[in-house]
C-alpha cells in the first residue's frame, strides 16, 4: 500500500475528487507522498517526532486548502511549498530573527553529529550534514528555491508556479543562492584545511 | 565558478538522493493525519449548517415582511379598494376680496354686484362711523 506510484491520469482524478471535498481520494493521495515528505521534513527539523508533527500540519494545511491547487506544478512540489511555510510558522517570529549560524559554529556542529557514511551514499552523512546547515543560513526566498530545486526535484517552470514567480526570478535566486552556498563551504574547507 | 556551481548542485541533488531513501511511509502517521482531518471536515459540515439555517431564517423574514409592505401599501397593493370614477368636479377657485380677481368677477356678474363690493370694501378700509358717512348721510341726494 505504502510507496503507491500514482500515474498521472490517476493522480489528477484523485485530485479533482479531493478537491470537491472527497476524503478518501485525499488519503490515497496523501499515501502516495507521505514518506517522501516525512523524510524531507526530518531534514527541516532534526527530529522524528517533530517532522511527523510537521507532515500532519502540512497534510491538514494542504486539505483546507486543496482548492487552490492549479497544478502548475507537480503536487508535491506544491506540498513541499506547503511544508517549508508550516516550518517557517512553527518556528516563529523569535526564531526566524535568530542570528545565522557562522562557519566555525556549522563545522562544530557537525563535527558533534557526524556519523559514518553510508556505502550507497555518493555524499557522506557529515558532508550532507554540512550542506543541510548551510542551506539553512540562506536568506528564506533563497532556502525556497534551493529546496524545491534540489531537494523536491522541481523544474524551474514547476518551482516557479508553485511560488507564484517567474522563471527569470527563480534563474536569479538560484543564481544568487548558489554563489552564497559556495562562498560559504569555501570558508569551511579553508577552515577544515587550517584544522588539520 | 559555473564549474563549482556544477559540483554543488550535484553535491545538493546527492544530498537529496540520500534523503529520499531515508523514510518508509508511516501508517499510524497517515490514521492519525487522515482522523484529524475528517474531524474538521466533519466539524466544518456542522459549522456550515448552523451558520445557514439562521441565515435561512433571517432571509424569509425579510422576505415576508417586503412582501407585506408591498401589499399594504396603498399605491402598489393590487387589492386596494377600486374607485369609480364619478362626475369630474371642478373647483373655481374662490376669489380672495378686494383682489383683481374678485372685481372680474362681480362684474361679470353685473353692476349691482360690483358696487356691493366696493361698497364693502370701502367699510373695511374706512368704518361706518367715519365723518365721510356721517357727513353725507344729512346731506340731500
Amino acid at each position: 500500500m505504502q510507496n503507491v506510484e500514482l500515474t498521472e491520469t490517476i493522480e489528477r482524478e484523485l485530485i479533482s475528487r479531493a478537491q470537491k471535498g472527497d476524503v478518501e481520494a485525499f488519503s490515497s493521495l496523501m499515501e502516495g507522498v507521505q514518506a517522501r515528505l516525512l523524510a524531507q521534513a526530518i531534514v527541516f527539523c532534526s527530529d522524528p517526532d517533530l517532522a511527523r508533527d510537521l507532515v500532519q500540519e502540512t497534510m491538514i494545511a494542504a486539505w483546507k486548502s486543496l482548492k487552490r491547487y492549479d497544478g502548475s506544478c507537480q503536487l508535491f512540489t506544491w506540498l513541499y511549498v506547503i511544508l517549508q511555510r508550516q516550518h517557517g510558522r512553527a518556528r516563529g517570529w523569535f526564531s526566524r530573527r535568530l542570528p545565522a549560524p557562522t562557519a566555525e559554529q556549522i563545522l562544530a556542529g557537525s563535527r558533534r553529529e557526524a556519523t559514518a557514511a553510508t556505502e550507497n551514499s555518493e555524499i557522506g552523512a557529515d558532508e550532507s550534514e554540512i550542506l543541510r546547515a548551510i542551506v539553512a543560513t540562506l536568506p528564506p526566498k533563497h532556502q525556497q528555491v534551493i529546496r524545491l530545486r534540489f531537494y523536491a526535484d522541481a523544474s524551474e517552470a514547476e518551482t516557479a508556479g508553485a511560488l507564484g514567480i517567474s522563471v527569470g526570478t527563480v534563474k536569479s535566486r538560484l543564481h544568487h543562492a548558489l554563489k552564497k552556498l559556495q562562498g560559504m563551504r569555501e570558508k569551511l574547507n579553508l577552515l577544515r584545511t587550517g584544522d588539520h | 565558478m559555473n564549474d563549482d556551481k556544477q559540483d554543488l548542485a550535484e553535491l545538493l541533488r546527492s544530498d537529496a538522493r540520500r534523503i529520499r531513501e531515508t523514510e518508509d511511509f508511516d501508517p499510524r502517521l497517515h490514521q492519525d493525519t487522515m482522523r484529524a482531518i475528517r474531524q474538521i471536515e466533519s466539524g466544518d459540515k456542522r459549522e456550515r449548517g448552523f451558520i445557514w439555517s439562521p441565515l435561512k431564517v433571517s432571509a424569509t423574514a425579510v422576505i415576508a415582511m417586503i412582501a407585506c409592505v408591498w401589499v399594504l401599501w396603498p399605491g402598489q397593493s393590487p387589492v386596494r379598494p377600486k374607485v369609480h370614477p364619478g362626475p369630474e368636479i371642478v373647483l373655481a377657485p374662490s376669489p380672495t376680496p378686494g383682489s383683481a380677481f374678485a372685481y372680474r368677477q362681480a362684474l361679470i356678474e353685473g353692476e349691482d354686484a360690483l358696487l356691493t363690493m366696493l361698497d364693502q370694501d370701502a367699510r373695511v378700509v374706512l368704518p361706518r362711523s367715519a365723518d365721510m358717512f356721517q357727513s353725507n348721510r344729512g346731506a340731500p341726494d
